[in-house]
């Protein structure tokens, strides 16, 4: 079921409804059924392998918290872990193996070829597998005591506000909250509202007309070369910002409205003003968990310079892969891992170069450059994420620098404008997307490290009043109302 | 015990009713106003929509007995004016119809006892390549049930559809479709009447259908810088329904002329020339016996990018001409036939 769907409309105010109805006791039950549901909506029988983890992960918690001996545990840990991977592998990485290594047999010219196999991805695989194998490192590492309630710990997994597309939540933070007593209250509930309200804008108004943007140019990039392609590539930063944060946000102001505190996802990530702080303030969930469980395991800093680069490269290159069996995707994550190793590197030649042209004087105009350099950077990134295929990514990145001169000669004529500035759409759209995005950003920018709910509390009456109607009319009247399903879906 | 409980917060539920009346009242009569607006907007400056015009068209087509009949999608739909063909003829063609809805329109037209003498059914490409979701519900009422089982196959057991129905009872076709033309389109549309307005321009609706069945789109000129992007790739199904079509006039003794209508020179350079080459190839393959012509103006140098409104479609008078050229071949191939 997508959150943008008349489906989800109708559903969740019901379950709210009977959330707040039902005894306490038997919420839990309520919410798993709810979450059953909600997933099976997409494909029925792919809840069996859903259960099929669960039913592992549960078992090993348990047997784990009841052997005493370090070396067994590893090896249940190494089950669960295993488990997991293995339907990871088998879902989601099959096809890009199978594709490598007939690509290798192409080389040798061995003459044949690994039978095809296609395989649906079950959705949010990526998600739950990820969070179920946090759950059982946790109980290993004795940082939480395994479930007991194999229901409860079944809706850790399944819990549908953040089934398909995060926010990873850890067990230490969720499970507890599935016992806690929630009354209804209307802030609460209004807080949450409004966190809905401003994910559909998100969603709705600004990733859902940036897709019709950024498809034309990244369908057909070898058409274009230098501003559209620049275009495209800075559109499709603020679409797949706000079709993820968008989704987050309604996630976060569904389990809200209910009572439950998940964890926030995005904090301003393009106002960061180095590549590392973009990571701390992007997918958070995501960036935390490889930190506690591949980036720290794997020595983190405190090891020698080489292995400490290594551990930086190892951790963003399976970040990469996590989003999709693609090389395109590894070749993100390993060029934002360069990214990191390279801001370490000349940390103190930047450091001269700040103190020999005296911009550290003026921290305003200085942070701005470095926000504007870190930007570019990760848009320049997009470009390995978006694009189709590695041909076409290489293609944009070569392009964007091309062409100037035959866009400053065109520019005059409407229809060569049509075609590469307004990328194929009409001068209203164009002005509508820059109007969302523009908007999208003024309100973020006034949250100073708080989301949308604090501060829309913090406002004067009409300051407040004026977001809700421009968010509402927004939704209503620029809203793009497309079976569009959100990019995260498909991780 | 029953938990329905609400907080000490609840003392001031009555101040957020309020405030919540407040804030939801102007929306419900910007809603309600724009519904009213959007009619009339509609009317002025876009013209019918899309499920009105697939509703029409089945009306039109069974007001008179047509001796021909147009079948296939946009391109035929924009490109073919029945008014410039020789004989009496329906344009009974539509946006992104495939050959699986072509079919079942000539199964609509046998039973209403309606099938023409003669048949010109467009084909390209896309037709093979795409199953189309979206008119799909528009269709359904005039169509036998297997035409929906098409799209859920999938689900093609009693279970599956079951199941299917348990968990999508609601189609957010419909919502996303209400959404895009009550709403989505008011700015758009209000914008481009108060535009006509302010400059004295008579406001003219850009989309009109024809009583011969044929669509005409206002206003819009192709530019050089237009792309074509499609998929050229065959589905087993869309080929099966076209066979089927084929051997369903051949039953019912249609002369068919299996039509290729004009491609602009930029759309041709968006394919490799072996795969063009390919589906020509491909369907005169499927020309057999003497009922069956395949008549092709793929690469006809007569037309220019003047004749089109965009990467591919013609514009309506490129339409007429392309009809005129069109009557005239048949004409020919028919005199042959008669000899």
């Amino acid at each position: 079921m997508l959150f943008n769907s008349l489906q989800f409309l109708i559903f969740f105010p019901v379950v709210v409804l009977l959330y707040f109805i039902v005894p306490h006791a038997y919420r839990w039950g309520l919410l798993l059924l709810a979450s059953c549901y909600f997933y099976m909506c997409w494909r029925p029988a792919y809840i069996l392998v859903l259960f099929v983890l669960i039913g592992i992960d549960f078992w090993v918690g348990l047997t784990m918290l009841k052997t005493p001996d370090k070396r067994k545990r590893k090896i249940y840990l190494t089950l669960s872990l295993l488990s997991n991977l293995s339907i990871l592998f088998f879902f989601k990485y099959f096809g890009l193996f199978q594709e490598s290594l007939n690509f290798l047999l192409d080389t040798v010219h061995a003459g044949f070829h690994a039978p095809a196999w296609s395989l649906v991805l079950p959705i949010g695989v990526s998600f739950h597998t990820f969070q179920a194998m946090g759950y059982s490192v946790d109980v290993y590492e004795d940082r939480i005591l395994p479930e007991r309630n194999l229901g409860i710990f079944a809706l850790f997994v399944f819990f549908f506000p953040q089934l398909v597309a995060g926010p990873i939540e850890r067990a230490k933070r969720l499970i507890p909250q599935f016992y806690e007593r929630h009354s209804f209250e209307i802030p609460r509930a209004l807080d949450g509202l409004k966190l809905m309200a401003w994910g559909y804008f998100k969603k709705w108004v600004v990733a859902d007309r940036l897709t019709l943007f950024v498809q034309v140019v990244y369908s057909h990039p070898t058409y274009y070369q230098g501003f559209p392609l620049m275009l495209a590539t800075l559109l499709f930063a603020f679409q797949i910002y706000a079709d993820f944060s968008g989704y987050s946000d309604i996630a976060l102001g569904a389990a809200q409205i209910m009572g439950f505190r998940l964890v926030l996802n995005f904090n301003r990530p393009y106002s960061s003003k180095s590549v590392s702080e973009f990571w701390k303030r992007w997918h958070i969930s995501l960036s935390s968990w490889f930190r506690d469980y591949v980036y720290i395991p794997l020595g983190g800093n405190r090891t020698v310079k080489w292995r400490w680069y290594y551990n930086i490269l190892i951790t963003f290159a399976l970040s990469g892969l996590w989003h999709g069996a693609r090389w395109n995707f590894l070749l993100w994550g390993v060029l934002n891992g360069f990214y990191l190793i390279g801001s370490i590197w000349t940390a103190p030649i930047r450091k001269s170069i700040v103190s020999l042209i005296g911009i550290s004087r003026l921290p305003v105009l200085h942070g701005w450059l470095q926000r504007a350099i870190t930007f570019s950077l990760i848009c320049f990134s997009w470009i390995f994420f978006r694009a189709n295929t590695f041909h076409d990514a290489r293609y944009i990145a070569g392009h964007l620098f091309t062409g100037w001169g035959e866009f400053v000669h065109h520019l005059s004529e409407l229809p060569y404008l049509k075609a590469n500035v307004f990328l194929n759409q009409g001068p209203l759209e164009f002005l509508i997307a820059v109007f969302a995005v523009f908007f999208m950003e003024v309100v973020q920018a006034q949250n100073q490290d708080e989301d949308v709910r604090s501060l829309c509390s913090k406002q004067s009456l009409w300051r407040r009043w004026m977001v809700y109607y421009v968010v509402c009319l927004s939704v209503l009247f620029l809203g793009v109302f497309r079976d569009v399903e959100f990019i995260y879906f498909q991780f | 015990m029953s938990s329905l409980s609400i907080s000490n917060s609840e003392m001031n539920g009555g101040g957020y009713l309020r405030k919540a009346a407040i804030l939801l009242t102007p929306l419900f009569f910007a809603a309600v106003l724009n519904n009213y607006w959007i009619g009339t907007l509609r009317d002025d400056v876009s013209g019918p929509t899309e499920p009105a015009c697939i509703e029409n068209s089945f009306k039109d087509v069974l007001r008179r007995h047509y001796a021909c009949i147009a079948l296939g999608n946009s391109r035929i739909l924009l490109g073919l004016n029945p008014d410039k063909l020789s004989i009496p003829c329906y344009n009974f063609a539509f946006q992104a119809d495939s050959f699986d809805v072509i079919y079942y329109k000539l199964l609509f037209l046998e039973k209403h006892a309606a099938l023409p003498r003669l048949l010109i059914l467009g084909v390209d490409d896309y037709q093979f390549a795409n199953l189309d979701q979206t008119r799909r519900r528009h269709y359904a009422p005039f169509f036998p049930p297997e035409f929906e089982s098409d799209v859920s196959q999938t689900v093609p057991t009693f279970l599956g559809r079951a199941l299917n129905s348990f968990f999508h009872p609601l189609s957010n076709d419909v919502f996303n479709e209400y959404m895009t033309t009550h709403y989505s389109q008011t700015l758009d549309l209000s914008v481009k009447y108060i535009t006509a307005r302010l400059q004295g321009r008579p406001v003219q609706p850009r989309f009109v259908q024809k009583e011969n069945g044929q669509y005409l789109v206002r206003g819009v000129e192709a530019t050089a810088y237009e792309h074509v992007d499609r998929s050229t790739t065959r589905l087993p199904l869309q080929v099966d329904y076209f066979d089927r079509a084929l051997n369903f006039a051949r039953r019912n003794h249609i002369r068919v002329f299996v039509v290729l209508s004009p491609f602009r020179k930029t759309s041709l350079t968006c394919y490799r020339k072996d795969i063009v080459q390919e589906f020509v190839e491909f369907v005169e393959g499927k020309m057999t016996g003497k009922t069956t012509t395949f008549l092709s103006f793929a690469d006809d140098p007569a037309y220019t990018i003047g004749d089109f409104i965009d990467g591919d479609h013609l514009n309506p008078a490129g339409a007429d001409k392309f009809s005129a050229s069109l009557d005239e071949r048949i004409r020919k191939v028919w005199r042959n036939d008669a000899r």
